[in-house]
């Protein structure tokens, strides 16, 4: 944690700081990945990109929905950026290099960088930017308070950031939209300006339909139109009307949205990397994550093979990174004192339910957990009832009563797993993260009695991007968060 | 008992009596009929739920038939079930499509192994065997409850079976719709009624029955009039199996017993109401009946002879006025005997008087006689003693004057009080002794000496002596005999010393009549007595705090004994020295 005890030596490094000796070049990617680059013919300046989620007053500081993080991506930037595979790419910084131990990170932000007002982006806006979004509430969990140690000025382009922990393969956790810069008083969240190549709208609370206007980073202002992107909520009811309301880019989670895309003509499906997964965690479970048998294994991928094939019903991608399963979290983890230890017990198996119990809001989650209460009855095959004694004896030893599936609210649901009174949980985890054990940080927050050992992968999933023949030309980040390329220079993008 | 009381009994018992008779037999009479017309209805129910049961059966034998009839039509449903690796998304999703497209609750699509190949209400149970159900139903031809699993638990249901083959192939279909607590509420619309779903495991009752008090199965305050059985089949565990299933259709007693407990508070009220307007009837008459009664009551109560002046007169006709009327001419008339009862009175009285007073003369003027005779007798025969005997006897005509002196005073203030001082009892009797004589009796003085003085008014005590001395010579008829005044001194525990005076004569005495009667006023013996003598007697005793004795025997005398208190510490003078 970042506390004021840390304002010291962070200030002193503003001045004292300089790049350490034999510094190691990384040089960024010339080529970007994961880009569906081919622009749609019916192109036009405006663009109705269709992401799940509201857009709140005060987003950028912590987006929480898709669409929330698709206009901070377009509006502020971090000084690098992640890519679907997890290739390091410029952001705000248009190169980067490290120490010996690769804990030291200084990097250069490149020379036409201003923000939408026009003024150039200096090294210490980003510290400013960093320091104000570090004494927000609840930045003890914030990545930046657990990856930067302190941060010092080198010149009028070069910051430098040490890092807590080595980092060899680049600055990866400056990409997390909690390092991005911005200027102006978090105070005012609406009136925050970006280096982005858009500008938010005016000052609103909630709102489902947004439009962003390309600033002058993006288009010169002698140029004739100006590009408009416009965020519009994905509908809770029947997601299919935002294809047929003329959405240009849509991402959806939804297989209906998908399936009723595959209908239609002048639309391309793209399915994203997977960018979460199913776990299923109980209260009972006793085995070792690490020394597992191969029963084990038998069940597991009996089950996940179930489960992918006739509940998912996408082959999704898998990332290049990312947890697979328990023993990658335990693995991982192990040396990280972030993450904390259980600190609640379990509540004694007497008070428990039978019950697996899911969030209502999560359709698949549901689907998930009737799947697995049916395989819980099935005695035949090693994807039904034995190959969940393997994974979870205790389930099957403790009582004749019928496993049973309920739905819980979102709030009821994150009560429940805060208890551990359920006897076992479907929950979502993030399949990748910057930080590698970010995401079980936060799963032991939502559940103090997991252990690492706990959770057990069932099922990647992901969303599907869904492009109109007026669609313009995307790529997609760590996160799956898409950005729109207004111009594809040669040899990168240029935003 | 009062006859406000009396009258309060008879008026409850006249009330409230066919009062209690009444309720009792309305409340029989409607709870028997109630209770058959509730049985009437519960038999139209049964009716109604028979008839909607086979409907409903029937119903989900058309949608269950209409579905497997479109398999063999759908082709990605035909590639799905038979090619090898084909994709059978169509295949595990077709079954809930189906199922909201025909209305049902509950369906399953099961290959010719009873692997089940696509679920409606339970999406994920795909893949798992159970060729039982669809056996069983088939095997069945009437409707049957069915329950199966579902994610969340189990779902019972009427279900119905169809069959298709495919492809030389044959699928099942099992089809039905939910038995939930909606269904039966609706079976039991009637408020008076339920209706229990029996399963072999549970009972399910409809909610409308009105305040029916239940415990667990137990079914107080009901009553099962209809019952219908129905076959079930529990496909929930791993074995499915078959057993039985009944719908009762009860009638609540509730209503009759709410309609009884109705009466029965109208009764209870009409019966207070009752039972206060009796009592209130019952003081009201008792109030006016006997108001009158105790006035005449209270009004006679007052009635003496010297108060006649009531009057009892009332306005009224009924039978107090009559009687009202009746006592005011009874007091009117003992108006009128009074006043001549009190002249009555008041002339015996005087002759009474005039009586008593001849007699205290005649007692006082004896002794005056005697020494006149006496007198006349020496003058005449020896007159040279006349000097000497005339000084000696002079006392007795001086005492004797002082006496009728006395008595004339007394008469005077007709209220004689006494003047009690210490008095020698025995000068008194001496005197009485010295004018006695002359009738043939002879008089002997023989008080015991040195007698102590007795506390008494020494005229009264002259009085008594004088009467008592009088009567006992008057008893020896005028022949030979003796007279013994004595006089002795005694201790008496209660009023300590006395003074016993006896008066013995040995005239006829007196049987037990006389002797009752001896001292009443004016009863007498002899020819010329007042009566009055011993009556006074006694009074004058007991005027002075003594007793007053008789003892007598007819032919042998009579004693008289009179106790009188002795002065305290006083002692006799000489004799006579005392008045």
């Amino acid at each position: 944690m970042i506390g004021r005890t840390r304002l010291l030596p962070f200030a002193l490094a503003l001045t004292a700081c300089r790049p350490g000796s034999g510094p190691v070049i990384a040089d960024p990617p010339s080529i970007v990945p994961c880009r569906d680059g081919s622009p749609g013919t019916g192109h036009s300046d405006t663009t109705v990109i269709a992401v799940a989620g509201d857009v709140r007053r005060g987003f950028a500081i912590d987006p929480q929905s898709a669409a929330e993080r698709f206009v901070v991506a377009h509006v502020y930037e971090t000084l690098v950026r992640v890519d679907c595979e997890g290739q390091i790419i410029p952001g705000l910084a248009e190169r980067w290099t490290s120490d010996s131990a690769s804990r030291v990170w200084t990097l250069t932000i490149r020379a036409d960088a201003t923000f939408s007002d026009g003024t150039p982006v200096t090294p210490d806006d980003v510290l400013t930017s960093w320091r104000e979004r570090r004494s927000i509430p609840g930045a003890a969990l914030d990545p930046a308070a657990l990856a930067v140690d302190y941060v010092s000025v080198d010149g009028a382009r070069r910051i430098s950031v040490h890092l807590r922990r080595p980092s060899p393969d680049g600055p990866r956790a400056l990409a997390d939209p909690a390092f991005a810069v911005h200027k102006g008083s978090m105070a005012a969240p609406n009136a925050m300006l970006g280096s982005g190549p858009y500008f938010p709208p005016g000052d609103q609370d909630v709102a489902s339909t947004i439009a962003m206007k390309a600033s002058a980073v993006l288009v010169p202002r002698t140029a004739g139109t100006t590009p408009v992107l416009v965020v519009r909520d994905i509908p809770s009811g029947d997601a299919r009307d935002v294809v047929d309301g003329g959405a240009d880019v849509i991402v959806t989670a939804d297989r209906r949205v998908t399936e009723y895309v595959r209908l239609r003509p002048g639309f391309r499906i793209v399915v994203l990397p997977a960018d979460r997964a199913y776990v299923l965690v109980s209260t009972l479970r006793r085995i070792d994550p690490v020394a597992r048998d191969s029963g084990f294994d038998a069940g597991w991928a009996a089950i996940r093979s179930s489960l992918e094939r006739d509940i998912v019903r996408m082959r999704v991608p898998q990332p290049r990174d990312g947890w697979r399963g328990t023993r990658d979290i335990a693995e991982s983890c192990a040396d990280d004192r972030t993450v904390p230890e259980p600190r609640r017990a379990l509540t004694s198996a007497a008070a428990r339910s039978r019950r697996l119990v899911y969030p209502s809001s999560d359709r698949l989650a549901g689907e998930i957990a009737q799947r697995l209460v049916a395989l819980a009855s099935d005695e035949g095959g090693p994807g039904g009832r034995a190959g969940l004694s393997a994974l979870l004896p205790d389930w099957f030893e403790r009582t004749d009563v019928p496993l049973t599936a309920a739905a819980l609210t979102d709030a009821a649901f994150e009560r429940a797993l805060m208890q551990g009174n359920e006897l076992a949980y479907v929950a979502v985890v993030p399949r990748r993260s910057l930080d590698p054990c970010r995401s079980w940080r936060r799963f032991v927050a939502a559940a103090p009695w997991a252990r690492p050992g706990l959770p057990i992968f069932l099922a990647d999933a992901s969303a599907a991007l869904l492009m109109s023949a007026r669609a313009p030309a995307v790529m997609i980040d760590f996160a799956n968060t898409i950005h729109v390329l207004q111009s594809s220079p040669p040899g990168g993008v240029r935003r | 008992m009062s006859f406000r009381a009396r009258l309060l009994i008879a008026l409850l018992v006249v009330v409230l009596l066919p009062m209690i008779v009444l309720a009792l037999g309305v409340r029989r009479e409607m709870r028997t009929r109630v209770i058959a017309q509730s049985d009437r209805r519960v038999q139209a129910l049964a009716r109604v739920i028979a008839e909607d049961f086979d409907e409903t059966h029937a119903s989900i034998g058309a949608a269950v038939a209409a579905i497997a009839r479109t398999l063999p039509d759908d082709g990605a449903f035909r590639a799905g079930v038979l090619a090898a690796g084909a994709d059978r998304t169509h295949v595990i999703d077709f079954a809930g499509k189906a199922m909201r497209a025909a209305a049902l609750t509950t369906l399953q699509i099961r290959n010719d192994s009873g692997r089940i190949l696509s679920s409606g209400h339970f999406p994920g149970e795909f893949d798992r065997i159970d060729p039982a159900l669809p056996r069983l139903l088939s095997a069945l031809s009437g409707p049957a409850i069915v329950e199966t699993r579902t994610a969340e638990g189990s779902l019972l249901g009427v279900a119905r079976v169809d069959s298709v083959r495919i492809a030389g192939r044959s699928f099942t279909v099992v089809g039905g719709r939910a038995i939930d607590q909606r269904f039966l509420d609706r079976m039991g619309r009637d408020e008076a009624m339920g209706v229990i779903l029996r399963l072999p495991d549970r009972t399910m009752r409809a909610r409308s029955a009105i305040r029916v008090e239940t415990s667990g199965d137990s079914l107080d305050g009901e009553r099962i009039v209809q019952a219908l059985a129905l076959p079930y089949i529990d496909a929930t565990s791993v074995e499915t199996t078959q057993g039985d299933a009944e719908i009762s259709i009860t009638s609540s007693l509730t209503p009759a017993d709410d309609l009884r407990r109705s009466v029965d508070r109208w009764t209870l009220a009409a019966f207070l109401l009752a039972m206060g307007a009796a009592v209130l009837a019952a003081f009201w008459l008792a109030r006016r009946l006997s108001r009158p009664m105790e006035e005449l009551a209270a009004a006679a109560a007052t009635v003496d002879l010297d108060r006649l002046d009531v009057r009892f007169a009332t306005g009224r006709d009924d039978e107090i006025g009559v009687l009202s009327r009746r006592l005011s001419s009874m007091v009117d008339r003992l108006r009128g005997s009074a006043a001549r009862l009190r002249e009555a009175e008041r002339r015996a009285t005087v002759g009474d008087v005039a009586r008593q007073v001849n007699h205290d003369i005649k007692n006082g003027l004896a002794p005056i006689r005697n020494v006149v005779r006496h007198l006349s007798q020496v003058a005449r025969e020896q007159p040279s003693e006349l000097a000497g005997i005339f000084a000696a006897r002079q006392g007795t005509i001086e005492s004797s004057i002082e006496y009728l002196e006395t008595l004339a005073r007394n008469y005077a203030r007709l209220s004689p009080s006494l003047a009690t001082r210490p008095c020698d009892v025995s000068a008194v009797i001496a005197e009485i002794v010295a004018g006695t004589g002359g009738r043939g009796a002879v008089v002997h003085a023989r008080p015991e000496p040195g007698l102590p003085l007795v506390l008494a008014d020494a005229f009264v005590l002259r009085r008594i002596l004088e009467n008592l001395v009088g009567n006992a010579i008057d008893s020896l008829d005028g022949k030979a005999g003796e007279v013994t005044i004595g006089a002795d001194g005694a201790t008496d525990h209660r009023v300590g010393a006395t003074v016993r005076i006896t008066v013995r004569d040995t005239g006829r005495g007196m049987d037990e009549r006389e002797l009752s009667l001896a001292f009443d006023d004016f009863y007498t013996t002899k020819p010329n007595g007042t009566g009055l003598g011993l009556s006074v007697v006694r009074r004058l005793v007991a005027d002075l705090g003594g007793t007053l004795k008789v003892e007598t025997e007819p032919g042998r005398g009579t004693t008289i004994l009179v106790d009188l208190p002795a002065a305290p510490g006083a002692r006799p003078a000489a004799i006579g020295g005392a008045r």
